[in-house]
């Protein structure tokens, strides 16, 4: 399969696994147990996958160590969001913290993983 | 048994009702962003690419639609949940990162996801129980101004006036009310009568409706409805009386009655889903001024049956 192919089965099977994930949100009360699957690794479990069979073990472990410093800004960016959505509402609140987030994770890539 | 198959049926009613626009607008985030994760790892390296695979796709998607239909109280909810998820994801990570070498990558991530939910679940219940332990904060609602504006337009636009009585709301509806732009034009007043033989006294509530059906009741929330409407002189009554947080009577929180009474009849909504006591007032709050813009638009005409259990039930005052 060419890089392409792969490319389009990550995004088909990122997607999928995000709706699936969103379902679940949907689902469940209260809401704040349901927002747990909002953060859930529907993307990573899907790329990972396809990962391991495309590029094998070595470039998922890169890939993972990469992503550790994307958890640990997704916490900031989470944390940010629960004043800034109660402040901006939740279109602006949620675009400041993916901002939040961009910062964070450029900023440990330059530091600890580049 | 019976409520907990109602409830789970009532769930799965609601993810067929979700609109498809919205799953949509979920998978085309997620697709993107799987495939922004992949570029970016061809150019720059997997290092850079597993940064995004981290990255909150969902999240502006998912908080605006939670807000638009269900308020920004649940989106603070819904967020406050994620924050979990993610500290749950950190340990996703360093779960495929531990388990590297010592078994596949396919079944370590598969490990490492089940561990995301349990440790994210245990994160959550514990956070849930120190709470308890510390003593929760509560918040009233957060329910934004910008909601009532469509009852008050509608009042204004019909020429008539509103009054509203109060029970486990504590004055929240009249709070939200009075802050729209324009709200002496519309809004004559409003009473919280929260012990019982306020709503007696003040509103005029029969005793033996009290008696016979208690506080939380389809027909305690019609005379309050009623009986504000005669107190305030208004045109239109909103009522509001339930169990915010703990039971009473026999009966679950969560459980509230809304009421409206207009020109055309008297519109109750029965809300029976426990979100926690700041959510729940938030619902009651939504469903009164839902109910407001109901009453106003209405005709007198024959009384359409909603599906049994769900929904308004509408009777001559």
């Amino acid at each position: 399969m060419g890089q392409v192919g792969v490319l389009l089965l990550r995004g088909m099977a990122g997607g999928a696994l995000v709706v699936v994930f969103s379902l679940l949100g949907e689902l469940l009360r209260p809401k704040s147990f349901a927002g747990i699957f909002a953060a859930a690794p529907s993307i990573a479990i899907a790329s990972l996958l396809i990962t391991t069979g495309v590029r094998g073990e070595t470039a998922v472990h890169e890939s993972v160590l990469g992503m550790v410093a994307g958890a640990v800004s997704l916490v900031a960016a989470c944390v940010v969001a629960i004043d800034s959505v109660k402040r901006f509402r939740a279109p602006r609140g949620s675009l400041a913290a993916i901002g939040v987030w961009l910062a964070a994770a450029a900023g440990l890539y330059v530091v600890a993983l580049r | 048994v019976t409520a907990a198959t109602g409830d789970v049926s009532s769930r799965l009613e609601r993810l067929a009702g979700l609109p498809r626009r919205d799953l949509a607008v979920r998978f085309g985030f997620g697709a993107a962003v799987s495939v922004a994760a992949g570029l970016v790892g061809l150019g720059l390296g997997e290092r850079a690419g597993g940064l995004l695979l981290a990255f909150p796709a969902i999240l502006p998607a998912a908080l605006t639609l939670i807000e638009s239909r269900e308020g920004t109280s649940a989106a603070i909810s819904d967020v406050r949940g994620a924050v979990v998820g993610a500290l749950g994801m950190v340990v996703f990570a360093l779960v495929v990162l531990a388990l590297a070498g010592r078994i596949l990558p396919a079944p370590a991530i598969l490990v490492a996801a089940a561990v995301w939910l349990v440790t994210s679940a245990l994160l959550y219940f514990g956070g849930v129980w120190l709470a308890g332990v510390l003593g929760e904060q509560q918040y009233l609602p957060d329910v934004g101004v910008v909601e009532a504006q469509p009852a008050a337009e509608a009042l204004r636009a019909a020429g008539l006036t509103v009054a509203v009585a109060e029970s486990c709301s504590g004055g929240v509806l009249a709070a939200l009310l009075t802050a729209v732009p324009g709200a002496s034009r519309v809004t004559r007043g409003g009473i919280v009568a929260y012990a019982e033989d306020a709503k007696r006294e003040l509103l005029g509530v029969p005793p033996e409706v009290l008696e016979r059906e208690g506080a939380v009741s389809e027909a305690t929330a019609t005379a309050m409805a009623v009986g504000v409407c005669r107190r305030m002189g208004a045109d239109v009554g909103l009522s509001v009386t339930g169990l915010i947080g703990s039971p009473s009577e026999g009966k679950p929180p969560g459980l509230i009655y809304v009421a409206a009474a207009g020109p055309g009849g008297v519109r109750v909504a029965r809300l029976q889903d426990d979100r926690g006591p700041e959510a729940n007032r938030g619902d009651a709050v939504r469903a009164a001024l839902r109910l407001c813009c109901e009453v106003v638009s209405e005709r007198p005409e024959p009384a359409v049956t909603p599906p049994p259990g769900r929904g308004p039930r509408r009777s001559r005052p």
